[in-house]
């Protein structure tokens, strides 16, 4: 396996039930990947996974040319141990940290892994995002196997039954959610149930290299998809918000 | 480890400040020589919590994983260092609010693992009794600071938010609990009767400010408002701070002065109260609570039959207390050691010493990739800071 160079990309996925790491070369098709213990106990799972994964694969710390990380929605626990992990590395190796939508990585890889048959139109990835509600998103399928599906609107929350679901073929792609009842009329779908989608966002985070995009600026937080209750309970608190400062 | 200049890189986010910090120090066998602070930054999250009274730890967790980066890449450049001069890291590992803490160990493993250096699980008391010796030569680094580094043994009492406690520091890494709080910690009995007062968070500056007004402008025969000074009798080494704070709620409620109600947004319960009365308030309050914490280490410096007695943590950094102490002091004929104003809050700085002090006694954690968070970490320990042993677990 090459070392030398920069050569590998690594994808850290926290967001979900169940986690994972993936490393994919820059250029190539070679890929290694590691599950992960998930939510809070990563803490505890995410190093060892990542040092056994680089060992195993023959890749040396100096030869990773960027980190990606899935940054939500998903457990907030797991995407604060994901991101602070993935700061660390990027500015201590010096390697740029592309942010990945989680949901975007799991479009990919369900449109990778599809069923077989007739390709899909549309893909609808969707989480839980509790008190009965998902975090979703809609992408139009790409035109070529080998292309990347095509984001239409932004993340969005809602319960099942009031989100718009595309006609046509749709694959539905679930991360630790059954398909939901409501949708149980729905024609033209097909689900797939994936985990991790650390290989896809390896390979997100290599798009983004390769198309020289900006990288995540140091104060990235992750995509809550929601407020925090102690700011929407009792109503707008009073006061200015100065925003964080250094002393 | 070996003799010779090290740089050790602090990490802490247990509670409601993200803080990095730089530090240079000698390493000639024993104890780490006047560790010199090279950077100590840390963004403070008052701005975010003060409405609410207290710090809300979801807040808290999304501030701190944005501010992680940009205050480390702050230290780093403010000590004109990169990570490649950095020998080891230190970082808190608990106790404090989990999720905060998971923030700055998980930046700490990666970045340790990505430089192949030591890191050190540091105990967050740990860092406030070594801000001790944290030496420096500004005007910001020495502002308070009194008695210098103390001798071992020591007696030391950490006043904070989150802790009021006793330990006998025979040397680093033996640090013994004699002792703390049996319920609420001197300074949320602070922050709870400053939000009920309507003060805002932190409470500990009002608070002092108030009571110092009423100092200033009092008139003969006008008295603070008379409030309990529970010393508990036979437990030399307890504090009980929640009936104090009681009495404060209980004086607000009977005046109509706080509404107790949950419904109404924190911000929304206290009102109506005149300025005299305020001050006649918080003087009785603090008067009350800082009676209490020098009265008790007094009695614990002299049942432990130590001459030298250090006062660190966000509290330590109150007026009054330092001026009674140091009263107390005198007259009792112990030592007293204060840390600088500036490290009596939370701070990396105090935790990259602590983390100092646990290399040179061989506390560096030798698998520290899978070290985890531990929000009711105890400190005692024969075996070293970063080793402490775990007690029962206590929650809150």
């Amino acid at each position: 396996m090459p070392s030398g160079g920069r050569a590998w990309i690594l994808g850290i996925d926290t967001s979900g039930a169940a986690g994972g790491l993936a490393l994919l070369e820059r250029e190539g098709e070679t890929l290694a990947g590691r599950a992960l213990d998930a939510g809070a106990r990563s803490s505890r799972a995410l190093m060892p996974a990542l040092d056994l994964l680089l060992r195993e694969a023959g890749v040396r710390r100096e030869d990773l040319a960027a980190v990606g990380a899935a940054t939500g929605p998903g457990t907030f626990t797991g995407l604060r141990i994901g991101l602070s992990t993935a700061k660390g590395l990027s500015l201590a190796l010096g390697i740029p940290l592309y942010s990945v939508s989680s949901l975007e990585a799991l479009a990919l890889l369900a449109w990778r892994l599809r069923p077989k048959g007739e390709p899909p139109e549309w893909i609808l990835p969707f989480r839980d995002a509790r008190q009965g509600e998902l975090f979703w998103a809609r992408f139009e399928a790409p035109q070529a196997p080998g292309g990347l599906p095509r984001r239409e609107g932004e993340d969005g929350v809602a319960e099942p039954s009031r989100i718009a679901l595309p006609r046509g073929r749709t694959l539905a792609v679930g991360s630790d959610a059954a398909l939901p009842p409501a949708w149980a009329a729905w024609v033209g779908v097909s689900h797939v149930a994936l985990s991790t989608a650390a290989p896809a966002v390896a390979r997100l985070a290599r798009e983004a290299l390769m198309r020289r995009e900006p990288p995540a600026p140091p104060g990235l937080e992750p995509r809550y998809g929601r407020e925090p209750r102690a700011m929407t309970q009792w109503g707008a608190p009073p006061g200015v918000d100065h925003g964080p400062s250094l002393t | 480890m070996t003799g010779g200049q090290r740089l050790i890189l602090g990490i802490e986010t247990s509670c409601d400040e993200t803080a990095a910090s730089v530090l240079l120090f000698e390493n000639p066998g024993e104890s780490p020589v006047s560790p010199r602070v090279l950077s100590d930054v840390v963004a403070s999250q008052y701005d975010l919590h003060g409405r609410f009274g207290g710090v809300v730890p979801e807040l808290a967790s999304r501030r701190h994983v944005e501010m992680i980066e940009p205050v480390l890449r702050a230290a780093l450049e403010d000590a004109g260092v990169s990570l490649g001069d950095i020998g080891a890291v230190a970082v808190t590992r608990g106790p404090g609010l989990v999720i905060a803490l998971l923030v700055g160990l998980s930046a700490a493993k990666a970045i340790a693992w990505s430089r192949g250096i030591p890191l050190v699980g540091v105990h967050h008391l740990a860092g406030h009794i070594y801000s001790l010796f944290l030496g420096g030569s500004g005007p910001e680094e020495t502002s308070g600071a009194a008695g210098g580094p103390p001798p071992f043994p020591h007696l030391a009492l950490v006043v904070s938010g989150g802790h009021t406690d006793f330990y006998r520091v025979e040397g680093p890494g033996r640090e013994v609990h004699l002792g703390g709080t049996l319920d609420d910690a001197v300074g949320e009995a602070y922050d709870k009767v400053a939000a009920s007062m309507g003060l805002g968070y932190p409470g500990g500056p009002r608070v002092d400010e108030l009571h110092a007004a009423f100092r200033a402008s009092v008139r003969p025969g006008e008295e603070p408002v008379s409030l309990p000074r529970p010393y508990l009798e036979g437990k030399p080494y307890n504090f009980s701070f929640s009936g104090l704070k009681t009495a404060v709620l209980s004086y607000l409620r009977e005046r109509g002065l706080y509404r107790d109600d949950p419904s109404l947004a924190p911000w929304a319960r206290p009102g109506g109260m005149d300025a005299g009365e305020a001050r006649a308030l918080a003087a009785g309050f603090q008067e009350a609570a800082v009676e209490v914490l020098v009265e008790k280490a007094d009695r614990a410096a002299r049942a432990q039959r130590l001459r030298a007695v250090s006062v660190s943590g966000g509290v330590a950094s109150n007026s009054h207390l330092r001026d009674s102490l140091a009263r107390r002091a005198q007259a009792s004929g112990w030592a007293l050691h204060l840390p600088a104003r500036r490290y009596c809050t939370d701070n990396a700085a105090m935790i990259a010493c602590a983390g100092a002090f646990a290399l040179v006694s061989g506390g560096e954690a030798p698998d520290y990739l899978a070290l985890d968070a531990d929000p009711a970490w105890e400190l005692d320990s024969p075996g070293g800071v970063s080793v402490a042993r775990k007690k029962g677990r206590r929650r809150g």
